[in-house]
């Protein structure tokens, strides 16, 4: 009987290890699921109550125009204890923030349970004009 | 006539077996473990970290925002002033995925949601690396 040497097996089985490793991708992403809101939107969604969230480089936050923490910020949020369809969190960043900052405040604010955010945007004609 | 008797020789294929098990071990982990999919082209964008909700591949449309502010949909270079009209050429309704860098400035990210707000795209998801 004929035996089959394994050195070309060991080669061929190299091969498929080597293009596996190489395909695989173990990388994986994570979502943030949201919604845009205009200035003018905003405001017309009277029947919500509006937590408008702005912050600069400085690191300056503040709620409804008035300064303060973020932690103080979310406290408010949460004190209130308003149901989801009730209130709208509306996170507008100055404009040389850069998007790992706003992404980091908004995860803040969805681990603390708040969940209805909205990225506030500045709906004018400027805007185009690039 | 003296015959020859052939002396066996040690094979040493023997000695291999266990390497051939370990690398066919390894193979079977990276056919298993491993999500095979083509890799998502990301056109050199470093996506910000966050902690939340795990992506699944959706069969969305893919938007992609450099830092420098240029827009990518569909392999296609895009001029943000030209994006409302791409949307609209493309059909492109409802929910969109965005991979945007993660050094992009507001003022430059504020410019493509406007045209998205303006197209009548109000939701997106904001595809990031898991931290």
């Amino acid at each position: 009987m004929t035996k089959i040497s394994l050195t070309p097996i060991i080669d061929v089985v190299f091969i498929l290890l080597i293009f596996f490793m190489l395909a695989t991708n173990f990388q994986q992403f994570n979502k943030i699921d949201m919604n845009i809101s205009a200035e003018s939107a905003s405001v017309s969604q009277s029947d919500k109550k509006i937590y408008m969230l702005e912050f600069d480089v400085q690191n300056i936050f503040s709620l409804n125009k008035k300064n303060m923490s973020l932690g103080q910020i979310i406290k408010i949020i949460l004190n209130n204890n308003l149901k989801e369809d009730e209130y709208l969190v509306v996170v507008k960043p100055s404009d040389k923030i850069e998007l790992q900052k706003t992404l980091d405040v908004i995860s803040d604010l969805k681990s603390n349970n708040i969940k209805n955010i909205s990225l506030g945007v500045k709906n004018n004609r400027v805007q185009n004009e690039n | 006539m003296k015959i020859k008797t052939r002396k066996l020789k040690n094979n040493a294929d023997d000695n291999l077996l266990p390497l051939v098990n370990i690398i066919f071990l390894l193979l079977i982990f990276f056919m298993m473990v491993g999500i095979i999919e083509r890799k998502k082209d990301l056109y050199d964008i470093n996506l910000a970290t966050v902690k939340l909700e795990q992506y699944k591949d959706q069969n969305k449309t893919i938007l992609f925002i450099k830092k420098n502010g240029s827009v990518i949909i569909d392999d296609e270079a895009i001029i943000t002033k030209n994006l409302q009209r791409t949307l609209e050429s493309k059909n492109i309704k409802g929910d969109i995925i965005i991979a945007a860098d993660s050094t992009l400035t507001s003022l430059k990210l504020n410019k493509v949601l406007t045209n998205l707000h303006n197209s009548k795209i109000d939701y997106i998801t904001l595809i990031t690396l898991k931290e």
